[in-house]
């Protein structure tokens, strides 16, 4: 972006009597070989291009953007965006402001190996891993598929307050799905790390182990049977399972959901919420991880964002609009998929903190019961805080003890209604990457969680 | 460069490179969109955006690339890109589509009025529809989502055999949300829906179906677990059929992703079901006359009163079948084709909703609750689900906080009974309600 054209068309912003202007401009470079049943399906690269323009007036949001960077483009952007806003006006005060000169945003990651500079070609032998560890579990293995996705963000952000500032985000994920069949009956299991890492993230991970494993959920639950719908005790496994906390809980503690009063956590701030074994972070900032981000999509530095402490509600997550509007502060947390939408507050690397219960003690008076060390994904309505989520490998639990394989349970419930019902917090934090998607589109995640006990929720089965 | 000149360019040179053929796809779109709250516009969006995809051919073997930046210099990367993916995919049995005549229809969805709507109409009309929801009834505590938009998009096809191919589509679409309150219970109606002209889209029956599916569920509790009679509604309806239907689509069965693999002839569900794909019905949303790979499209019965008669096909799917392409590719610029339903559509039965509902003791559905407990592999389903309890056509009580279980397969073949009746939404996917036997049901 030319320093001195994003200087004019902030400045022409204010005069048309926006309170804060702000240019975003992205160019992402992805690139994807995915294989299937032997065979290398597809290679695919490109390129996304194009710079967003957003006024604000007060907490009121005008955006657009274009896919040229030069200033006639940008000014009839402008003049389209600022004529969208009846009564904008002309602002005759003085709105003079300096831009410092461009700053990068501090490292976040460490690229040993970048991608564009390794080329597609040598996925091909991580993908013929996958694929000949997958198949060599079992007879029963009838497909497996695997991917390795990177793509690097670069971005430049300018604002009427003077900031430029610039980033640069690569992140690598490995996907692999293994189906597995029997007498006409079939389960497919998977996993797909991910990090905010270079190349060398594919070349340190441990594919044949993660291949392995998903191939053996899809064998265990293929001879599974049925759990009978009830209300029971749950005890969720590390990891994955934090998507019920990001999903029915993390939601709601966004700003974007606090200013439309759309959530049950709308003014609790301070109050205790939830058991107080429970205290929940949402953190920008660990170092290479997939949902890390070293300023959010404002520019603003991120942070680690206590959301619960020992059951007390202590922060909502938010953006510039969001704290504006609710009068919280702001927490680095506007992020967007890319430069077609405005940001909005959304979660980072969202998580329930390590406590010190272990399975044993979950398990110890659990007459009858659900153990889910792995979930599916699910949907939430924040409004309501109503959820649901499917369990893709789930043991009952029988006098204490984890017994045999049920497939096809879900979880329902609220979040709100949850939170004090998690009774004991296991040592063993795991966090998992995700993508999320709301209003400002599809975002890197991750969620986490240590083995949890709730001692009531409703399981779906037959 | 406008992406036409940009797709005319990039077909340029891939004829001068070493590719043996290759096909583009592209596409142009802009909106227009406002969200209120509280009477304030909290949103205005103006999106456009052009991008093309290509997909080359070398020694039979497929690369592809994409951009979205539209310059020379991107364009001739791109290409490389995707030439240079050809020497790391395996050899395929397929090419692209042969040029063959298809519909000479007008498929073009085109607003009569879409010049002449833009922000200010639709941010007086969504304030007037925040404004109406809100005016519904007492109980109403909050519409946090209302809007409106308009948008047009063109989708371009162009490949090495001479095949060229442009769709129009312009829609306005609205959206209202309501929040009610019954003690500590809390409930969202949820209504949206598009249409080719503006003045179609009136207020008052956004807002009256928001709110009315906010009050009904309020007090709904579960019902207890057992076996149910279960009527999906027709707003339903077409989401559960949704969820599964890459189990119809060839490529699906050539992986062993589907259970209907083998099953071609067979009596897959029973005789009140008719599945259509039509593709040449002007009325539906997803009409064309070329599919995403230039292949003519055909309106086609997938299940004929319920035997399964085709599965749908793309090109290479047909190849490894050693059949021709019934016309069902999709595709996106950056991805491989895949398969879908031009239009997903059921033929109405002859019996009403009111019917229906009137035979002994009925689980009506009306809400569903995320997907991720049902697999198109497996079909199996499990799925979080709101509702009504009727015995004998009177409304018991609301249902909410259930979950439904069973197999997609089963429940074909246990279907009782296909309504008269499609719901409103101006979408390619049109199912009356479906009245199944026995599904679990846990609460």
């Amino acid at each position: 972006m030319d320093q001195k054209v994003a200087h004019d068309v902030l400045s022409a912003g204010l005069s048309v009597g926006a309170d804060f202007v702000e240019l975003y401009e992205e160019e992402t470079r992805n690139a994807a070989v995915s294989m299937r049943d032997h065979k290398i399906e597809n290679a695919t690269a490109g390129i996304e291009y194009g710079i967003g323009l957003r006024l604000l007036y007060g907490t009121d949001v005008i955006y657009g953007y274009t896919s040229s960077d030069s200033r006639d483009a940008l000014m009839q952007l402008l003049q389209a965006l600022s004529a969208a806003r009846a009564g904008g006006g002309i602002n005759s005060a003085d709105r003079n402001f300096t831009m410092t000169p461009l700053m990068h945003a501090p490292g976040i990651q460490q690229i040993s190996r970048k991608p564009a500079d390794v080329g597609q070609a040598a996925k091909l032998p991580l993908l013929m891993r996958a694929d000949k560890s997958g198949y060599a579990v079992s007879n029963h293995i009838q497909q497996v598929s695997a991917s390795l996705v990177d793509s690097t963000k670069r971005i430049q952000i300018a604002n009427s307050e003077g900031l430029f500032v610039s980033d640069s985000r690569t992140r690598t994920r490995f996907s692999v799905s293994v189906t597995a069949e029997k007498g006409g009956e079939r389960f497919v299991a998977g996993e797909s790390p991910g990090a905010l890492k270079g190349f060398e993230f594919f070349d340190e991970l441990e594919i044949e182990s993660l291949t392995r494993e998903a191939a053996e959920r899809a064998l265990r639950m293929l001879d599974a049977g049925y759990i009978d719908g009830k209300k029971m005790p749950i005890i969720l496994g590390p990891g994955f399972g934090g998507v019920i906390f990001h999903e029915a809980c993390g939601h709601p503690l966004e700003t974007e959901a606090l200013r439309k009063k759309a959530t049950p956590f709308a003014g609790k701030q301070g109050q205790m919420i939830a058991h107080p074994s429970v205290t929940a972070i949402d953190d920008g900032t660990i170092f290479g991880s997939w949902g890390s981000v070293s300023i959010d999509d404002e520019g603003m530095p991120t942070e680690k964002t206590i959301l619960i402490e020992k059951g007390i509600l202590k922060n909502y997550i938010s953006d510039r609009v969001g704290a504006a509007e609710c009068n919280v502060r702001r927490t680095g947390s506007a992020r967007r998929e890319s430069y077609k939408y405005a940001p909005v507050s959304r979660m980072r690397n969202t998580y329930i903190a390590a406590g010190t219960n272990t399975l044993d003690e979950m398990l110890a008076g659990i007459d009858e019961g659900l153990y889910a060390p792995k979930l599916g994904g699910g949907s939430v309505n924040p409004a309501t805080g109503e959820f649901n989520f499917a369990v893709e490998e789930g043991y009952r639990i029988r006098n204490g003890k984890i017994a045999e394989g049920v497939r096809g349970a879900t979880l329902i419930g609220k979040g709100h209604e949850i939170l004090p019902h998690i009774s004991m917090v296991g040592s063993d934090l795991e966090i998992t990457a995700g993508m999320c998607g709301a209003s400002s589109g599809s975002v890197p995640v991750t969620v986490g969680q240590p083995t949890l006990k709730v001692d009531e929720m409703l399981v779906g089965g037959r | 460069m406008r992406i036409d000149q940009a797709i005319n360019t990039l077909a340029e040179l891939a004829k001068s490179s070493q590719a043996e053929a290759f096909d583009i796809v592209g596409y142009d779109s802009f909106s227009e969109s406002v969200e209120i709250f509280e009477q304030k516009v909290s949103n205005t969006e103006i999106q456009r955006s052009s991008a093309l995809g290509v997909r080359v051919f070398s020694e039979h073997r497929p690369g592809i690339a994409f951009t979205e930046r539209l310059t020379l210099e991107a364009l001739k990367t791109c290409l490389g890109d995707a030439l240079s993916h050809t020497r790391l995919t395996d050899a395929v049995e397929f090419t692209v589509a042969e040029k063959q005549p298809a519909s000479d229809r007008d498929f073009n969805h085109l607003s009569a009025d879409f010049e002449n709507v833009g922000l200010p109409e639709l941010t007086e009309f969504s304030k007037q529809l925040e404004n109406d929801t809100r005016a519904q009834d007492t109980r109403i505590e909050n519409v946090p989502y209302t809007g409106a938009s308009r948008s047009a998009s063109t989708s371009f096809f162009m490949n090495s055999n001479g095949i060229e191919y442009q769709q129009k589509h312009q829609e306005f679409s609205a959206y209202t949300a309501a929040v009610a309150a019954l003690g500590e219970q809390k409930k969202m109606g949820f209504y949206s829906n598009s249409r080719a002209a503006f003045a179609d889209l009136k207020p008052l029956d956004f807002a009256g179906t928001a709110a009315r599916r906010t009050l009904e569920q309020l007090g709904a509790k579960p019902v207890a677990a057992g076996e149910y009679r279960v009527l999906f509604s027709n707003r339903v309806a077409g989401q559960i059929l949704s969820i599964y239907q890459s189990a119809f689509f060839a490529d699906a069965a050539q992986r062993g992703q589907s259970r209907l693999k083998g099953r071609l002839g067979e009596q897959i569900a029973a005789p009140q079901l008719t599945i259509r794909s039509p593709a040449l019905d002007l009325k539906l949303k997803g009409s064309r006359a070329r599919d995403a790979e230039g292949t003519p499209t055909r309106d086609l019965i997938v299940v004929q009163n319920g035997r399964f008669e085709t599965f749908l096909y793309n090109l290479e799917a047909a190849a490894k079948d050693k059949v021709t392409s019934t016309g069902n590719a999709s595709r996106s610029i950056a991805g491989k084709a895949g398969t879908s339903f031009k239009n997903l559509v059921v033929d109405a039965g002859t019996t009403s909703v009111r019917d229906l509902l009137s035979a002994g003791r009925i689980l009506f559905i009306d809400k569903l609750e995320g997907a991720a407990g049902c697999s198109a592999v497996s079909g199996e389903m499990s799925i979080g689900a709101q509702g009504f309890l009727f015995e004998n056509g009177e409304r018991v009580h609301a249902v909410d906080r259930i979950t439904l279980s069973s197999n997609i397969f089963d429940m074909l073949q246990n279907l009782d009974a296909v309504s008269s009746d499609y719901n409103d939404q101006y979408s390619s996917v049109r199912v009356p309600d479906l009245l199944f036997g026995k599904i679990a049901v846990a609460g």
